[in-house]
C-alpha cells in the first residue's frame, strides 16, 4: 500500500476534472431471440422479438469549462490558440491523458496485475481493464524469471455494483499473457470486479477488485498496491516540435465531436471553438505517402471546421441529424482517400471508385 | 372431488412446465462492449454500411465501393471471432475495404460482439453444440429440380447456391462451438457419431417488410428440428405448420401449409428445399471422408444421427 505523492495527487486532481464523453447503453441483457424447438408447442412468447442493437446514445454530460487559469498548457490542447468562439465562448478544457491505475493481486501462486485506464472512469464512459496473467515459479524461468505469463486461459470478468451485474469474456491480447476487457460502468459507485475462469475450466487465477466510477477509486485493499501513473502537464522551455501527432488529434476530434452533439450553450460553443482549432492543427499534415494532395486535404479539413461551427450555431435538438449528415460528406470523404485509402479521386464525389493499387 | 383432482393436475402440469422452461443465465457472458462499439460504428462504419442497427444494406456509396452487409448471419457464423478481428484490422479482400488500423484489438472485438448480436447462432439451434464446419453448396441437375419442384418456383440464381453448417457434439464448451475448417486434418477431428443435424440461414419478412435473418435447424432424418428468428421476426404462427415436418423420404417433404402465415410459409418451404439438398450434399460429402474408416466409429453415427 503506498500513499500517493504531492505530485500524483496534485495530477489526480486536475485529471478528474478532465471531461471526458462516452456514449452509455445498457448492455445487461442481449435482446430476446425467436425461439422454438421441435416437439414444444409454439408458445406466442418464444417469439417475443427485442430491439436490435441501436446505436448507442450519446449522453454526455454537460459541464461548465473550468477557469482559464486552472488550466495548464499542454502539448495535446491546441484549444489554447483558438480563435474567438462564437456566442462567448469558453475555452475548452484540454485533453490531457488520462492516467491509469494499476493493481497487483496475488492467489496461492498466481499473480495478476490490473490496469484500469483510465484512472478516474465515469458512468457511460469507456473504460479498459487490462490483465497480465502470471503464475510465481519456485524456480525462475529462464526467459520469463520467477512470474510466468499464462497464456490460453479461459477467463471471465464479472463487474457488480450499483449497476445490473455484467459478465464479460476476457479477451486474449497480443502479449502472451494478458487478457483485456472493455466495460462502459452503467452507474456511478464502488463497483467490484472478479476475475475467475469460465465455467467448466480447470484452472486459473480467482481474485477481486474495486473500481470507483465517478467516485474515488479504492487506494487499498487486501494486498492491492495501488499507483497513479505521472503524466506531464506542462514544462518549462520550448519543444522543437510542439505540432501533436495527427492520430491523437483526430481523436480528440472524435471525441469533442460526440460531446458537441449534446452539448449546450457555452459548452457547445466551447468544444466548437475547441474542434475548429483542432482542425486548423491538422492542416498542412496530410499523410505522407499523399504529399501531392496535401492542398486538397488542408482544404477538407477548413470545410470541416466550417461545419463544425454550422452544426454548433443549431439547437441541441438539430444537432444530431445535422452532424451525421456531416459524418456522411465531409468526414466520410477525408477518411475513404487519406486515411483508409480506398479512394483516389474525389472530384465526382458521391460516385467514387475503390482504388486500386 | 373431481374439481380437487382438476386443480392437483394443473398445478402439477404447471410445475412441469416451469422446470421444462430454459433456463437463462441471470448475467450471460458479453464477448464486448456494446456502447463503445455503436459508437465505433457510428464513426467509421456508417457511411458505407449502413446503420447496423436497421439490418440494413450498404449505402450506395458502399455498395461502389463493394460494401456488404455485414450483419449477414451466415456471413459471421462462418468466421471465428478472430478471422473477424484481423478482417477489421487488416482489411477485407476487396480494394474498397480498408483496414481499421487505427482501432485496438479490444474495440475490433466490440465491434464482432455487436455485430453478431440478435443473430441466430448455432449454439441456440443445437444447445452445447462443441463443433461445426460450414461449406457451400451449389444446387444442379437433379437436386436443383427437386428443389424448385419442393418450392413449386424457380430459383434465382442466388439462391442455387447455399451455406451449411454440419454440427457435432454435446460437450457445450463455454466460448460456443469451435469452427472447424475445411482442411481434411481438421475434419478428421469430427466424428460422425457425433454429428447431430445441419444448420442453413434464410431470410423472411418483418411485419414491416423488413428481411431479417432466420435459421432453419435440420435434424439427422432431414426434419426440421429448429426454427429461430432474428428479434422482430414472429414465427409463432409459422411454426406449427414447420417444426418437426419434412424428412428423408420424399412423401415426407412436401410444401409447409400454414393459414396463419401463408408468406412465411412459402419461403420457409422455399428454404427448406433448398437446405435438404445442400445438406444432403454435405452428409454424401462427409460419408465419402468416412469411407474408410472402422466400422465402429460410423455405422452407428451414419444410420442414426444424434438429435
Amino acid at each position: 500500500m503506498h500513499a500517493r505523492s504531492p505530485l500524483s495527487a496534485l495530477c489526480a486532481a486536475v485529471l478528474l476534472a478532465a471531461p471526458f464523453a462516452r456514449a452509455s447503453a445498457d448492455e445487461s441483457k442481449p435482446p430476446p431471440r425467436a425461439d422454438l424447438r421441435a416437439g414444444a408447442p409454439a408458445p406466442a412468447a418464444a417469439t417475443v422479438g427485442g430491439a436490435p442493437p441501436a446505436a448507442a446514445p450519446v449522453a454526455a454530460p454537460a459541464t461548465t469549462p473550468a477557469a482559464p487559469a486552472a488550466v495548464p498548457a499542454t502539448a495535446t490542447a491546441p484549444a489554447a490558440a483558438a480563435p474567438a468562439a462564437p456566442a462567448a465562448a469558453a475555452p475548452a478544457r484540454p485533453s490531457v491523458p488520462s492516467a491509469e491505475v494499476s493493481l497487483s493481486l496475488k492467489q496461492g501462486d498466481w499473480r495478476v496485475r490490473v490496469t484500469i485506464r483510465p484512472g478516474e472512469p465515469k458512468p457511460g464512459q469507456l473504460v479498459e481493464l487490462r490483465l497480465d496473467v502470471a503464475r510465481q515459479r519456485e524456480v525462475p524461468d529462464a526467459t520469463y524469471g520467477e512470474h510466468v505469463p499464462v497464456e490460453g486461459l479461459p477467463l471471465q470478468l464479472a463487474m457488480s455494483g450499483p449497476g445490473s451485474k455484467v459478465r464479460y469474456y476476457a479477451r486474449p491480447l497480443a502479449d502472451v499473457g494478458s487478457y483485456g476487457v472493455h466495460w462502459t460502468p452503467a452507474a456511478k459507485g464502488l463497483w467490484t470486479a472478479q476475475l475467475s475462469q469460465l465455467p467448466g475450466a480447470e484452472a486459473g487465477p480467482q481474485v477481486s477488485f474495486e473500481v470507483g466510477v465517478g467516485v474515488p477509486m479504492p487506494v487499498s485493499a487486501q494486498g492491492q498496491a495501488v499507483q497513479v501513473s505521472r503524466v506531464v502537464l506542462g514544462a518549462k522551455g520550448k519543444s522543437q516540435n510542439n505540432r501533436p501527432p495527427l492520430s491523437p488529434v483526430m481523436r480528440e476530434v472524435a471525441q469533442r465531436w460526440l460531446k458537441l452533439e449534446a452539448a449546450a450553450g457555452p459548452d457547445a460553443a466551447a468544444e466548437s471553438a475547441a474542434l475548429v482549432a483542432l482542425f486548423k492543427a491538422a492542416q498542412g499534415r496530410a499523410p505522407p505517402s499523399m504529399a501531392s494532395a496535401s492542398a486538397e486535404f488542408d482544404q477538407l479539413a477548413q470545410s470541416a471546421a466550417a461545419e463544425v461551427e454550422r452544426v454548433a450555431a443549431l439547437a441541441p435538438k438539430e444537432r444530431g441529424a445535422a452532424a451525421r449528415g456531416v459524418e456522411a460528406s465531409t468526414c466520410l470523404r477525408c477518411h475513404l482517400k487519406f486515411r483508409d485509402g480506398v479512394v483516389e479521386d474525389l472530384s465526382k464525389w458521391p460516385e467514387v471508385k475503390p482504388w486500386s493499387r | 372431488m373431481v374439481s380437487l383432482k382438476r386443480f392437483t393436475l394443473l398445478v402439477g402440469a404447471a410445475g412441469i412446465a416451469l422446470c421444462a422452461a430454459p433456463v437463462r443465465a441471470a448475467d450471460p457472458l458479453l464477448m464486448g462492449d456494446r456502447a463503445n462499439a455503436g459508437t465505433l460504428w457510428r464513426l467509421h462504419c456508417t457511411g458505407c454500411h449502413g446503420d447496423a442497427s436497421a439490418w440494413a444494406d450498404p449505402t450506395p456509396l458502399g455498395r461502389q465501393l463493394g460494401a456488404r452487409r455485414l450483419r449477414d448471419a451466415a456471413l459471421l457464423a462462418s468466421r471465428s471471432d478472430d478471422d473477424l478481428i484481423a478482417t477489421l484490422l487488416k482489411g477485407g479482400p476487396g480494394p474498397g475495404s480498408p483496414a481499421l488500423v487505427f482501432l485496438s484489438p479490444l474495440d475490433a472485438a466490440d465491434l464482432v460482439a455487436w455485430l453478431r448480436t440478435g443473430l441466430p447462432r448455432v449454439e441456440d439451434l443445437f444447445e452445447g453444440a462443441s463443433a461445426y464446419h460450414v461449406k457451400k453448396y451449389p444446387l444442379q441437375g437433379p437436386g436443383l429440380a427437386r428443389a424448385e419442384a419442393l418450392s413449386g418456383v424457380e430459383l434465382d440464381a442466388s439462391e442455387k447456391e447455399l451455406s451449411v453448417f454440419t454440427v457435432y457434439g454435446t460437450s457445450g464448451p463455454a466460448l460456443g462451438p469451435k469452427l472447424v475448417p475445411q482442411e481434411p486434418v481438421a475434419l478428421d477431428t469430427l466424428s460422425l457419431k457425433d454429428r447431430r443435424g445441419w444448420v442453413v440461414y434464410g431470410e423472411l419478412k418483418s411485419v414491416k417488410g423488413e428481411p431479417l435473418p432466420v435459421a432453419l435447424a435440420l435434424a439427422g432424418d432431414f426434419s426440421v428440428a429448429r426454427l429461430q428468428g432474428a428479434p422482430g421476426l414472429d414465427l409463432s404462427k409459422v411454426a406449427p405448420a414447420v417444426i418437426g415436418k419434412g424428412g428423408r423420404e420424399p412423401g415426407k417433404r412436401k410444401a409447409f401449409v400454414s393459414k396463419a402465415a401463408p408468406e412465411q410459409a412459402a419461403a420457409l418451404t422455399r428454404l427448406y428445399a433448398r437446405a435438404v439438398e445442400a445438406a444432403a450434399a454435405a452428409f454424401k460429402e462427409e460419408a465419402d471422408r468416412h469411407l474408410f474408416d472402422p466400422p465402429e466409429t460410423t455405422a452407428k453415427g451414419a444410420a442414426a444421427p444424434k438429435q
